[in-house]
């Protein structure tokens, strides 16, 4: 007998994905994709949607899967694996002294945003026009970036290279969505809803949505050359978060630096569920679809998608 | 010139993670990480010394320092701390109801030196004026009958614990022969007749840290005195790379623009944690872990698990207490 070369190689695969808790064995490489070999680079969502292009797996922003969906594009297919989730209710900032005193004020004001297309921005506006009746058509919209489509009757003025925190201190506009960290301890502002959790949790009690920011997309070259790799890498990512969940649960020794930490995990438990952070279609369809919806009335997208088309079919079927 | 390599064993958890996995290195250190969880580490290094650098129960090694037999040598890392209001576990329909009420009742513990009990003991004598000497004490593993003490204690005099190996907490918790375990994990029978002698527990923890700067430290960790002895300056080398690890998991958990962690709301409840602890929720050093560590030596020593009174000061290597000022 002798060694006859390799007999069995894996697939190898370059990933970009920020670093989450519930990442992070996959990461690590504790749990494996069958038959596949990752090398996963960490770095924030933004820049792995920036560069997707050098990478075969990749995070990526919601917003910007729909629009490049709708559009026709092809570049890569998505499975249903949710690493950012936020309300966000608790980064739409007014001025201390603006015209803004509550929710209902913004009809008719200037409202600073990320990109009209922009992940949570697309949710925020869904918040005005269907849970606070503001018709976003009231608006005077004023973008960071962006490029893309807006629904008809909509005000978008871009203002790139002006920072909308500067923007909204010198009165420019009345509020801004997607707060910067510097200027959450700003006194010249305040938060819109001051009490944004309690805001939070009746909206997810009303509408059963959890905003998702983003999810994973792999390459459409490598995906039509090995699309069995799509469901292996969907569970691998699923027992890389179970075990996340199972852990942060653990009583007796402290899992993650946050003093009560799994007292915090069980109150997600029992509000959310066995499964607290669930991935997959089924058990996210409420927010899928509220998504589809709002994309579709927004413009973002030109035609109504169907939670089933944001993911390939071998992942969500497993 | 090559690294020295050591091995090192812990709890894969967050706040270590960056470190062990290899993002941040320690000056002059090549980790050989051993992941064998929390409790694998600390049975493994106490009894056979296995690893170079090693989680360890800081009630056993406290224990061992004040008599004199340490074999491995502390430094102020804190892979796991937990409050100890919650770990008093009673009858539904028991005769305890209020902390005051363990006062000449039986209680049953897993050890007299495990670190959550002492922390706990700590509680009862200090904030409740339950005099230990009025308990009877039962000592049992939570699950299992037959575990053993293993760190040496000198109980005080007036004080009543014997072993029941025959045994668990569970078992005497629901027949009646114990009426509190004291337990750091939930008994078998938790939910079941068995419930929280502060089912609510979180808000008085709050207070109590409020009240007097303790945020309980379970476990430590801990290298060998022959690695220390041939290279000093691990101690420093290996405490600056766990203190970076942790500060960029704090920062993970302090950014508002991701859901570093799958816990809905997260970052909300980071903030408010923030109003009470500071920005630094998991503080490592001697200093900043002052009053706990002080109060920590002082249980030690009151029931017997110390010989002597330690300082904070003496259970850590000079070389992490003192910086050069210029």
């Amino acid at each position: 007998m002798g060694i006859q070369g390799k007999a069995v190689s894996r697939l190898n695969l370059v990933m970009a994905v920020d670093e989450y808790e519930h990442v992070r064995d996959l990461a690590c490489g504790k749990v494996r994709a069958g038959g596949i070999d990752l090398n996963v680079l960490e770095m924030s969502a933004a820049e792995a949607c920036r560069r997707f292009a050098e990478f075969d797996v990749c995070e990526m922003a919601m917003g910007r899967h729909i629009a490049s969906l709708a559009s026709g594009e092809d570049r890569w297919v998505a499975i249903p694996v949710f690493p950012s989730r936020l309300f966000g209710l608790g980064n739409i900032l007014v001025r201390s002294d603006g015209p803004i005193r509550k929710p209902e004020d913004l009809a008719g004001k200037r409202v600073g945003i990320p990109g009209w297309s922009e992940t949570s921005a697309i949710y925020a506006k869904g918040w005005m026009s269907e849970n606070l009746k503001v018709p976003l058509e009231s608006i005077k919209w004023f973008q960071a970036v962006g490029k893309g489509a807006v629904s008809r009757g909509i005000s978008l003025a871009s203002v790139p290279g002006k920072p909308l925190g500067q923007l909204l201190l010198a009165g420019e506009i009345d509020a801004l969505v997607g707060a910067p960290d510097s200027l959450l301890r700003d006194e010249r502002v305040r938060r819109l809803i001051p009490d944004h959790r309690a805001a939070e949790e009746r909206y997810w009690k009303e509408t059963g949505i959890f905003p998702i920011l983003t999810t994973i997309v792999i390459g459409k070259d490598g995906f039509d050359a090995h699309r069995w790799a799509a469901l292996e890498l969907y569970r691998a990512f699923l027992k890389a978060k179970d075990n996340a969940l199972e852990r942060l649960l653990s009583q007796g020794i402290a899992k993650f630096p946050m003093p009560w930490g799994s007292t915090y995990a069980e109150e997600a438990e029992q509000r959310f569920g066995r499964d607290y952070w669930p991935y997959g279609m089924d058990a996210n369809r409420a927010t899928l679809e509220a998504f589809c919806r709002l994309c579709h009335e927004q413009g973002v997208c030109a035609r109504r998608l169907k939670p089933e088309e944001l993911f390939a079919s071998e992942a969500s079927r497993g | 010139m090559a690294d020295i390599q050591l091995s090192i064993a812990v709890d894969h958890v967050d706040h270590v993670r960056d470190f062990v996995d290899g993002r941040i290195r320690a000056s002059g250190i090549e980790v050989v990480f051993c992941d064998v969880g929390s409790s694998q580490a600390r049975f493994r290094m106490r009894n056979f010394l296995e690893f170079d650098v090693s989680e360890a129960a800081f009630g056993g090694h406290v224990s061992a320092v004040s008599r004199g037999t340490q074999k491995y040598t502390a430094i102020p890392v804190f892979p796991s701390r937990v409050f100890r209001h919650s770990s008093f576990y009673v009858r539904e329909r028991g005769s305890v109801k209020t902390p005051a009420d363990l006062k000449g009742k039986r209680v049953g513990l897993p050890a007299w030196s495990q670190t959550s009990c002492i922390f706990a003991k700590g509680l009862m004598a200090h904030e409740w004026g339950v005099d230990l000497a009025s308990v009877e004490w039962l000592q049992a593993a939570v699950y299992e009958p037959g575990r053993e003490e293993h760190a040496r204690v000198d109980i005080p005099s007036g004080v009543r614990c014997r072993p029941e190996p025959q045994k668990s907490l569970t078992e005497m918790l629901a027949s009646g022969e114990i009426d509190c375990a004291m337990t750091a994990i939930p008994p078998k029978n938790f939910g079941d007749g068995v419930v929280r002698l502060f089912p609510d527990y979180r808000p008085v923890e709050e207070e109590y840290y409020r009240k007097t700067g303790i945020f309980p430290i379970m476990h430590v960790m801990a290298v060998r005195n022959d690695v220390l002895e041939r290279h000093p300056w691990v101690a420093l080398a290996l405490y600056k790379a766990f203190d970076e690890a942790k500060n960029r998991c704090l920062s993970r958990l302090h950014d508002p623009k991701r859901s570093a962690y799958p816990i809905a709301w997260n970052h909300d409840t980071v903030r408010r944690l923030t109003g009470l602890f500071g920005e630094d929720l998991w503080p490592y050093g001697v200093k900043a872990n002052h009053t706990t560590l002080d109060a920590f030596l002082q249980y030690a020593f009151e029931q017997g698990v110390c010989q002597r009174r330690l300082k904070p000061e003496e259970i850590f290597p000079r070389e992490v207490q003192v910086s050069r000022r210029t």
